[in-house]
């Protein structure tokens, strides 16, 4: 999840990217999305990091690297968005760009990813079951994440954005402890 | 490290009741994660369905108050210790405005910010929770201010009258007796139904237990709650503490009850709530209070007031009826060296009703309650005082501030003319007789018979620093002779020839068998 003030930052680029993007239909979303990603992956590097730092590099050296890097899944549109960003010093920031463009895209075409954290790994025709209900539930077409995590001894939690359902066992345990101890 | 005793709620049995009253259906909830944690706020990334002024709920059963709602990131105070907080914790809305336990069971007790029992006296039995931030009743709900609350003490009571709903400030420097007024207004309340909240914002520990202390020994504690938020705890506690007091005592003027609220003081609220507000990186301004310090005050005070039957009506659904309710307040503001031109008392001066200023000055001088008639109003208290002392204390106010006027000018003068001298001895003979003891409120019945006196010229031959020996003597044989009298005019509180001649013959037979 993003935090800190990058999102703010990051904001601007990924609306503009993605409504330019939109204009151009799907298959150009998907492709930006893309981009995005494998960029996000590039500044992430640690070498890549102690560049971004390194003052002998200049803004237009950075642009040509990652251009030289991604050259071809790029058209013009995206050479510029990558110059711009070369620009205003801020290709730092693609990770957050990345994500939040990803997150326009679920959220306009009614996905949302649903993280299921459970005690026990949970069987193919269970999480065909929970898909239809969260489905019914959120009004959104659901894509699931599963994890295991055996500290939750038994239950699962379930979590799709800031909305979480937790019918852990862990949980009814803490909240049992805190009903017993605190006064009513 | 565990407690190595068990406590009483250690029963098995009380373990097994609540083991069965647990809840164990699936939580659902809004959670963020603690971005910041500095100074007593919180950062919160997430949290997208919160609401302002809605409580999140941290670890350890800690509470916190939802104050800026940013595009990324929920700014809020955490309501008590933070010292078990840490960046990367959950938060989790509670979908519930921040409330307070409301109700008689709370007379009585000494109670935190948020209706916690801190008197040692076990757990407070209401099931009635109202919540802290409510909206004053609008204007068809109100009635004028018409029935007198009595604070007992001469000096307030015949110069600046106080009507039930009135919001009557006490504005004077420190060591003023500020909360002297208020205490013995709260203790003149005892038997006349009046509810009293007190308020404690921001002071030491020691000053509270002093004033609990007395209120208990003077038989005031049965018909009080005090709210304390002292200097120790968190400053949104201190801010939070007179909205929590104000509900409590609206409970009192909903059900067609009379209470009287004192918010000790507000100076230290308004610090509370500037401290809060420049951590949460809202733009200073005067004195680098937030823009919305009016606000503040202004949406507590008015709060407080009279309502209609059709209102108590309403709120009781329909349990009471033909009655009206009154939460009457007296908010408390210290000054520096004199200067109410500062910003948060002019604010204050001009929310309330009329002021109570006290002063330094006449305090060492000895005339205490030390009230400076001439800046101290009240703009609807007169319309409320009872039908005796409006005869008896009519021009007092006036004439006292122009004694002060002409005491201080004749000064300079080595010769009076017979009327000057007159009305500075008069002036002298009314000062003496407005002092009063701390602690020893009178009734109106008292204060007519000594107001009399001095109207009718009967201390006129009584040396000056013998005044208040007479004043005591009169009435001690007031109260044991005269039961009928007295009985007489505290019901009906009329002024006539008859009560006249009665108060006439009381005075003469008196100073018959009395030197001084």
């Amino acid at each position: 999840m993003n935090t800190g003030k990058m999102t703010v930052i990051a904001r601007p680029y990924a609306i503009a990217a993605f409504e330019y993007a939109l204009k151009n239909g799907h298959e150009d979303l998907l492709a930006w999305e893309s981009l995005l990603e494998i960029a996000a992956l590039i500044a992430e590097d640690t070498a890549m990091q102690r560049l971004f730092s390194n003052p002998q590099i200049t803004s237009n050296q950075l642009g040509d690297l990652f251009i030289s890097i991604l050259h071809d899944r790029l058209d013009e549109g995206k050479e510029n968005f990558i110059r711009l960003l070369a620009e205003n010093q801020r290709l730092s920031v693609v990770p957050e760009i990345a994500s939040l463009f990803k997150l326009y895209r679920q959220s306009r075409e009614k996905i949302v990813t649903v993280d299921v954290t459970s005690a026990v790994p949970l069987s193919e025709s269970y999480q065909q079951h929970l898909i239809t209900v969260l489905t019914k539930r959120l009004q959104q077409t659901i894509s699931l994440s599963c994890t295991v995590d055996p500290s939750l001894m038994g239950g699962a939690v379930i979590r799709a954005g800031d909305r979480v359902i937790d019918g852990s066992i862990r949980n009814k345990l803490n909240r049992l402890k805190e009903f017993i101890i605190g006064i009513s | 490290m565990q407690p190595t005793q068990l406590s009483p709620s250690e029963i098995s049995e009380l373990i097994k009741q609540r083991i069965q009253k647990f809840d164990i259906k699936a939580e659902i909830r809004t959670e963020g994660t603690i971005v910041s944690l500095k100074d007593g706020i919180v950062r919160i990334h997430g949290l997208a369905d919160v609401m302002q002024g809605e409580m999140i709920e941290f670890a350890g059963n800690t509470y916190g108050l939802a104050l800026n709602l940013e595009r990324d990131y929920v700014g809020a105070v955490v309501l008590g210790r933070t010292d078990h907080l840490a960046e990367g914790q959950t938060a989790k809305c509670t979908g519930r405005i921040l409330e307070v336990p409301v109700g008689e069971a709370l007379l009585g007790r000494v109670v935190d910010a948020l209706g916690n029992p801190i008197d040692g006296k076990g757990p407070i039995h209401t099931q009635q929770t109202a919540p802290v931030e409510k909206v004053a009743p609008g204007v068809i709900f109100r009635q004028p201010v018409s029935q007198p609350l009595q604070t007992g003490l001469k000096s307030i009571d015949s110069m600046v009258p106080i009507g039930r709903g009135q919001r009557e400030l006490i504005i004077g420097d420190r060591q003023t007796g500020k909360t002297a007024v208020a205490i013995d207004t709260i203790i003149n309340q005892r038997g006349t139904n009046v509810k009293c909240i007190y308020v404690a914002i921001g002071q030491k520990s020691s000053s509270v237990a002093t004033v609990v202390r007395k209120l208990e020994e003077h038989d005031a504690m049965a018909h009080t709650i005090v709210v304390v938020a002292s200097a120790a705890e968190a400053a949104a506690l201190q801010f939070i503490a007179p909205y929590s007091g104000c509900t409590m005592g609206e409970y009192f003027r909903d059900q067609g009850e009379d209470a009287l609220i004192i918010y000790d003081d507000l100076t230290k609220q308004a610090w509370a709530y500037r401290q809060i507000s420049l951590l949460l990186r809202r733009p200073p301004g005067r004195e680098a209070y937030p823009g919305d310090i009016f606000y503040l005050h202004s949406r507590l005070l008015e709060r407080a007031s009279r309502v209609n039957e059709a209102y108590v009506d309403i709120a009781t659904q329909g349990r009471v009826k033909g009655k009206t309710g009154s939460l009457t307040a007296l908010p408390v503001i210290e000054t520096q060296a004199g200067d109410v031109s500062a910003f948060v008392s002019t604010n204050v001066i001009s929310i309330t009703d009329g002021q109570i200023f006290l002063e330094t000055d006449l305090f060492n001088s000895g005339i205490r309650p030390a009230i400076n008639a001439g800046l101290s109003v009240s703009r609807v208290g007169g319309a409320a005082q009872t039908h005796i002392m409006k005869k008896l204390a009519g021009g007092i106010r006036i004439a006292q501030a122009q004694y002060r006027e002409l005491a201080a000018f004749s000064q300079f003068l080595s010769d009076l003319d017979e009327a000057t001298r007159k009305q500075l001895e008069r002036g002298q003979r009314i000062t003496e007789v407005m002092k009063q003891k701390q602690y020893q409120p009178l009734s109106v019945a008292e204060m007519v018979m000594i107001l009399f006196a001095t109207d009718q010229g009967y201390l006129d031959d009584v040396p000056l620093h013998k005044i208040a020996e007479f004043e005591h003597e009169l009435l001690s044989d007031f109260r044991t002779h005269y039961t009928d009298l007295m009985e007489n005019i505290n019901q009906t509180g009329r002024y006539n020839d008859e009560i006249a001649t009665q108060l006439h013959h009381v005075i003469k037979e008196f100073k018959k068998t009395h030197t001084w």
